[in-house]
């Protein structure tokens, strides 16, 4: 860390300006599967979010003690180990947002984001500061998520549902439209690709040229897969030892 | 019977259940990896590789934690298994088979912590596919991802110079390029169920 | 040196035992906190989609049974104590987007459906598949009986409910196919039970 942050910029941080997913460009396939309906899109929001301040924590005050050469083994462990708490406790207090998260709920294992964090930021600071990253970052990766979800959900099926853990509406309830949708309503029609797969890369990729357009404003680089420097498995990867190309 | 289930598996893996096109199961390797052609070559033969392997190492650990009524630590067995696989694979090829780690040694340390391989071993259990269904389906995952790099860096490399607007360039031209390269998946839809019939 | 190599083996190696043994222990102890609530959650559920597909029941008995398509299958009692029905759940041969469909099915004692609700169908495409469980398109199956068969874009199979036609949802004709096919498990193993009472 080239400045000492305050702990309230610690936080801020990850809401826009690292945001992971539109600025650091972690946690894209999560960002991808998860975003088509936005209760979905806070579900795994949320648990992420759980599972990154309890790994960031543990790690941080583990970061003495755990050997450096089998620190990336011993993360995962961590996280993997959060990752089936969350899950259990999901599964029994939250039934449906196991069933539609699907696989993609143990895979918070590997989403880069947490790993990332814990190689990047909670090895080198202390619990508080590395808790705070944890809230920023995993509040920044569900905005993220939840912005993209509405985009899709709303062109996608013409609704929104406004829904956390099953409590709450939908925007067709709000206007009590039954089973139409909010776009037919208005004489147009849900643009149904933007829910399926290729949807999810033309929504990223929209959203992403924003965040540039933004950042650009305020005299910010570019967000680009950053390659070896983001890769939480920069320091045994070969690749950067060759100096072949990562993701240049 | 058995055989053409088999068939259907594999089929449905590569095209309408594509990793990265349908299921959007490593993304960073195909947003990272994907610029040339003989890297991304290099990248799927080696993801082909691990989850060949960690599928058949984790099978039998998953049909013993079940046994034992242990299913809750199938994440934690799975990716362990797998960082240490890519590890030994890693050691071994480099002491015996030099020309092999050469291509794909380099490409291995990135493999443990994609979504990819994992993906393939929960989606096995998910679906309580017996040995045989979960190797196939490996084996489709995998070649279904080197379809996918291997057109897509195809895709990138008539990308590269051309003109766009300030914005767009970089990543999120990359995306909308994903996006139709997601949408020409989209027609196989129906056709492994148009082969096999329902 | 040799203290050293010892040192540098034995550290990482009981670190790393240390961590897991103790992740193992902690899920272990978040397993035995959830487990019964996980398996009320999954009683609860399937009690419910009973009491969807067989309004008219009080009571479900399961049947004890083998079988392959039908996973398990229960005995509808209504508040007089006669069997009003049955309630099937099944898997059919044909496979959704995302793998097998299981399904709900309640039956009469005439053989007609009396209502359907499908298991998980978080893998079916959203926004296509995924409106199998919608309740409009699941309420085309009530009153049908026999061998149901899927048709496309057929507004009048949607009314007709005694045609044994289906119509498929919209660009979601392998969901549909999966989700009758286990319907028509159900519809045939009602056959196989049906001389018995």
């Amino acid at each position: 860390m080239a400045e000492k942050k305050t702990l309230g910029q610690e936080f801020s941080k990850g809401l826009i300006k690292e945001n992971p997913v539109l600025r650091l460009v972690l946690g894209t396939c999560p960002t991808l599967a998860v975003s088509t309906s936005i209760e979905n899109a806070i579900g795994m929001g949320v648990a992420a979010t759980i599972v990154l301040i309890c790994s960031n924590i543990v790690i941080s005050a583990l970061r003495k003690v755990i050997p450096n050469k089998v620190r990336i083994p011993c993360y995962i462990v961590v996280i993997a180990a959060f990752v089936t708490i969350v899950q259990l406790f999901v599964k029994a207090f939250a039934p449906s947002l196991d069933a539609s998260l699907g696989i993609y709920l143990p895979l918070i294992v590997v989403n880069c984001i947490i790993l990332g964090r814990a190689e990047g930021f909670a090895n080198k600071n202390g619990v508080l500061a590395s808790a705070i990253d944890g809230v920023g970052m995993g509040v920044g990766f569900t905005i993220a998520l939840t912005l993209m979800a509405a985009i899709r959900e709303f062109f996608g099926s013409g609704n929104l549902t406004l829904k956390v853990l099953g409590y709450g509406t939908t925007l067709t309830d709000i206007f009590h439209l039954g089973e139409t949708d909010v776009l037919t309503a208005i004489g147009l029609e849900p643009i149904l690709i933007f829910i399926l797969a290729p949807g999810g890369f033309f929504t990223f990729g929209l959203l992403m040229a924003c965040a540039n357009k933004v950042a650009e404003s305020k005299g910010k680089p570019k967000a680009e897969l950053k390659g070896c420097e983001a890769c939480p498995m920069a320091a045994t990867c070969a690749m950067k030892a060759d100096g072949k190309e990562c993701a240049e | 019977m058995y055989i053409t289930g088999l068939v259907s598996i594999l089929l449905a893996a590569i095209t309408t259940n594509n990793f990265i096109l349908s299921k959007f199961l490593g993304i960073c390797p195909f947003l990272g990896v994907s610029k040339k052609t003989n890297t991304a070559i290099g990248m799927s033969a080696a993801v082909i590789f691990v989850m060949l392997l960690a599928t058949a190492a984790t099978f039998p650990l998953n049909k013993l934690l079940e046994a034992k009524d242990m299913a809750y630590l199938e994440t934690i067995v799975q990716i362990l298994v797998i960082a240490g696989l890519v590890q030994f694979v890693e050691i071994v090829l480099k002491k015996y088979i030099p020309g092999l780690y050469q291509a794909l040694g380099v490409y291995l340390p990135l493999i443990t912590t994609n979504c990819a391989v994992l993906g393939v071993v929960q989606l096995n259990v998910q679906n309580g596919y017996d040995f045989w269904q979960s190797m196939v389906n490996a084996l489709g995952g995998g070649l279904g991802f080197m379809v996918a790099m291997i057109m897509f860096s195809g895709v990138r490399e008539r990308l590269e110079g051309n003109e766009y607007p300030k914005f767009w360039e970089g990543l999120p031209i990359t995306l909308v390029a994903a996006a139709i390269t997601a949408c020409s998946f989209l027609g196989f839809t129906g056709l492994v169920d148009g082969i096999f019939g329902a | 040196m040799k203290n050293m190599n010892a040192k540098d083996i034995l550290v990482p190696t009981i670190s790393l035992l240390v961590i897991c043994l103790v992740a193992t222990a902690l899920l272990a102890l978040v397993n035995n906190i959830t487990k019964d609530k996980i398996a009320e959650q999954v009683a609860i559920s399937e009690a419910a989609a009973r009491v969807q597909v067989l309004p008219d029941a009080k009571e479900f008995e399961e049947v004890d049974m083998d079988g392959d398509k039908v996973t398990d299958y229960y005995e509808g009692i209504d508040a007089n104590g006669e069997t009003v029905g049955y309630v099937f759940n099944t898997i059919g041969e044909a496979k959704g987007y995302g793998g097998d469909v299981a399904v709900t099915v309640g039956i009469d004692t005439d053989g007609i459906i009396t209502g359907i609700v499908p298991g998980d169908i978080s893998n079916e495409t959203p926004g296509l598949g995924q409106n199998a469980g919608k309740a409009s398109w699941q309420a085309q199956f009530v009153g049908e009986s026999g061998d149901l068969t899927v048709v496309k874009s057929d507004k009048a199979a949607q009314e007709n409910t005694s045609d044994g036609k289906i119509n498929a949802l919209t660009s979601a004709t392998i969901t549909s196919k999966a989700v009758t096919g286990s319907v028509n498990v159900a519809l045939d193993m009602f056959e196989e039970i049906g001389g018995e009472n």
